[in-house]
């Protein structure tokens, strides 16, 4: 079977009349992990929301094996992690994660001790930790084609690291993923390839001391 | 063995899911509006109703929106657009409020 592949392509942000994206251009295949690097402000997550769909750009085309998605959650064919906690206080884990979590991927799901453990409980009781961890579950295991992943290593545990790292090795077997953090050496040491967001353009890395030329790191 | 939800259901279980977090400052801002438009009017009528439901549950909204945003990835990511979160919410506000309306009204005509 042909992977889908994920195009983003023209998209153009502004801010208060300072270009944020500027014609902007990333794209991903199911079976792949591309990693997303970039300053602080450089509109990493704007790029990513601006895929989802719950941003709107002056311009954007995204398309998957070249059907335009108009609006992308609604068809469940991407998922994004943000960085902060997205799931509603007070409700069920159990019923949270039966709307979230995709029909073929629930068998796996269920056997996970991130939900297990939990599945009785309200969101409000999880700990921090707890509760990042079954949302990054939930995306994982929901039924899109390709995931959007937000600084998923930020605030979690060095066991937690290598744990999401196994997963997402896993979620690549079915799934185009892309992902983006300032842990780089995790995303350099998971990604399949790195693009670099910078001026408010994507440029590929291929070689991770690049990223020194364009004075995103100063030693690797 | 799992049972998981299918497609329409999914729908209302999330619409019921945004509803209920909304519930008590919907009701409370409708009755804060419903007080004092009645006060200004003088009496309830249909268009007033529903003036006061939309101010009511737009309070609401903006309440959730303001506290809880981050929780509209979840509504998203379970398939769910904003718009359509807002709509369908609201269309069942409406709904519930004309039973409890109309239920109230015909137990004041009896008494």
């Amino acid at each position: 079977m042909v992977p889908l592949s994920l195009k983003a392509d023209s998209i153009t942000l502004e801010f208060k009349g300072r270009k944020i994206l500027q014609d902007v251009h990333i794209d991903c295949q199911q079976g792949e992990i591309v990693g997303l690097l970039g300053r602080n402000g450089c509109g990493k997550s704007s790029l990513l929301k601006i895929i989802f769909g719950t941003l709107k750009p002056i311009y954007k085309y995204v398309g998957i094996n070249g059907e335009v998605l108009q609006d992308n959650f609604s068809d469940r064919r991407i998922a994004y992690l943000p960085q902060h906690n997205y799931l509603p206080k007070g409700l069920k884990v159990d019923e949270v994660a039966r709307l979230m979590v995709g029909q073929n991927q629930w068998g796996n799901f269920e056997r996970q001790p991130g939900y297990t453990d939990y599945k009785n409980k309200r969101t409000d009781q999880l700990s921090g930790g707890e509760l990042r961890r079954l949302e990054m579950l939930m995306v994982l295991y929901s039924p899109a084609d390709f995931l959007l992943l937000d600084e998923p290593f930020t605030h979690i545990s060095p066991v937690m690291t290598d744990w999401f790292k196994e997963q997402l090795l896993e979620a690549r077997k079915t799934k185009g993923i892309i992902v983006t953090d300032h842990q780089y050496l995790n995303i350099i040491d998971v990604s399949d390839r790195i693009v670099l967001l910078n001026n408010g353009v994507t440029k590929p890395i291929v070689d991770p001391k690049e990223l020194m030329q364009y004075g995103y790191v100063k030693n690797i | 063995m799992s049972v998981l939800i299918p497609s329409m259901h999914r729908l209302s279980t999330l619409i019921f899911q945004y509803y209920r977090s909304l519930l008590f400052h919907n009701v409370m801002f409708s009755l804060m509006v419903g007080t004092a438009a009645y006060a200004i009017v003088g009496k309830i009528s249909a268009g007033l109703f529903l003036l006061v439901k939309l101010l009511g549950f737009s309070a609401a909204t903006g309440h959730y929106y303001y506290m809880y945003r981050k929780s509209y990835y979840y509504y998203h990511n379970a398939g769910l657009s904003v718009h359509r979160l807002y709509l369908y919410s609201f269309g069942l506000d409406i709904g519930m409020s004309a039973i409890i309306f109309t239920l109230l009204l015909l137990w004041y005509r009896s008494v």
